[in-house]
């Protein structure tokens, strides 16, 4: 796949085009990556993370036009910049977190004088996940798939009588009833969700608790 | 607490989450807030929840990455080393799709032979599953009519039959995808319940004279 088709595939609504164009890119990127955070301070399984990172935010930075494929800069060197610059701006937030320099923002300053704009605002914009978010999002996925609908629905704005129909029912209150369900049924999943809290993700709780 | 009372609770709880309230409301609601612990407790729920849900498309995005990602690992823990394909780009598209059908079609099938016995669905499951198998001629270059119909196959073989009968609506050019198109159709609006309409798309598929129509035509047959 070429750097253009490999794009296309990533933002494309197929899945199986999606994930050719992302195992394509993982592969050019992997070895790199985790070569690169091996040799600072970092695991195998920390250097994959970084590499699965690095494809969500250029998928992002991609779907919000922030990225321009450059006939003078290869997709994949573009990636492993921001993946090497998202690991340095994870041992920036964990050093800060540990006490080393606390006056450090943590991810707001350049890896180095050379490094292009729009990688470190790559790195800038990019948002992990939190466990929390993972507990409430796989708790979403055990949702039936009217819940589900029902709640994108909502996302987009839809009208009522546009849920209404989707719904199959013929007045609001009904519409009202299933959603009061549907939020309920996701709240009591998303309790039960246990908390799979990694290194990284138990630190983003602990983030999130300080404010 | 009655559903009612439940339900003016949660929109409430929703609305000021999403800062719909108006500063008079907010200001009271903080209030609330403040000594109720309950109430405090389940606003943060919901804020984790909307912005869950806020990043819903990022979230399957990333599911997608993390399977493929280890997909990509236990081939390497097999010892096919790091450049083992996930997906293969040569031939790779009726690989997967032949791996990801015989499931679809064995859980599928199975399920409709649980629930209702052998009959029409049965037989259009098989008729959906096999013809993906035999898919071939893979290439990088995107042609959007395959591209359509084979998200539609997937669709059924995936049991989201209403969200397929959406993707087909809209005719083909050519005689023999629109045949494609119209014997999925037919499929899907069976496996929906909508025999009527079923019969009807399958019908015109059976006539068209491709070497799908024989499909269509078994079906209708079995109706």
């Amino acid at each position: 796949m070429t750097d253009s088709e490999i794009i296309a595939g990533l933002g494309s609504a197929d899945q199986l085009l999606q994930s050719r164009a992302v195992g394509t890119l993982l592969r050019q990127i992997k070895d790199p990556l985790v070569h690169y955070v091996k040799q600072n301070s970092g695991s195998r399984e920390e250097g994959l993370e970084m590499a699965n990172e690095t494809v969500v935010a250029l998928w992002k930075a991609s779907g919000e036009g922030k990225f321009e494929l450059r006939a003078d800069v290869k997709l994949s060197s573009w990636c492993v910049s921001v993946g090497r610059n998202l690991w340095l701006k994870e041992l920036r937030r964990r050093r800060t977190r540990g006490g080393d320099n606390p006056n450090m923002v943590a991810g707001n300053e350049p890896v180095d004088g050379i490094t292009p704009y729009d990688i470190l605002n790559t790195v800038e914009e990019h948002r992990l996940v939190s466990n929390e978010m993972q507990r409430a999002w796989r708790a979403f996925k055990k949702l039936g798939s009217g819940c589900q609908q029902l709640f994108q629905a909502d996302l987009e704005n839809k009208p009522e009588e546009e849920i209404m129909r989707q719904l199959e029912v013929t007045n609001l209150g009904s519409v009202k009833v299933k959603r009061h369900r549907c939020k309920e049924k996701w709240i009591e999943l998303y309790k039960l969700e246990p908390r799979i809290a990694s290194n990284r993700e138990a630190e983003t709780v602990t983030d999130e608790r300080r404010g | 607490m009655n559903e009612e009372a439940d339900i003016t609770r949660q929109e409430r709880i929703e609305a000021y989450v999403a800062g719909r309230l108006s500063e008079a409301d907010t200001r009271a609601f903080n209030a609330l807030v403040a000594k109720d612990e309950t109430l405090r407790a389940d606003v943060e729920i919901e804020r984790v929840l909307q912005e869950t849900l806020g990043r819903g498309s990022e979230l399957r995005f990333r599911d997608l990455v993390q399977r493929v990602s280890d997909e990509q690992e236990q081939g390497v823990a097999r010892g096919g080393g790091a450049e083992t394909p996930v997906i293969p780009i040569g031939s790779g598209r009726w690989r997967w799709w032949a791996a990801a059908a015989s499931v679809a079609v064995v859980v599928g099938v199975g399920s409709v032979l649980m629930m209702q016995g052998p009959g029409s669905e049965q037989l259009a499951l098989a008729q959906v599953g096999s013809y993906t198998l035999q898919v071939r001629g893979d290439t990088t270059t995107v042609d959007p009519t395959a591209e359509l119909l084979m998200r539609a196959r997937r669709l059924i073989l995936e049991q989201k039959a209403a969200d397929a009968i959406t993707t087909l609506q809209q005719p083909l050019e050519g005689v023999c995808p629109d045949a494609e198109r119209m014997w999925l159709l037919g499929v899907a609006y069976l496996l929906t319940g909508d025999e009527i309409k079923a019969r009807s798309e399958l019908e015109r598929a059976g006539k068209a004279g491709c070497s799908i129509s024989r499909n269509a035509t078994e079906l209708h047959d079995k109706l």
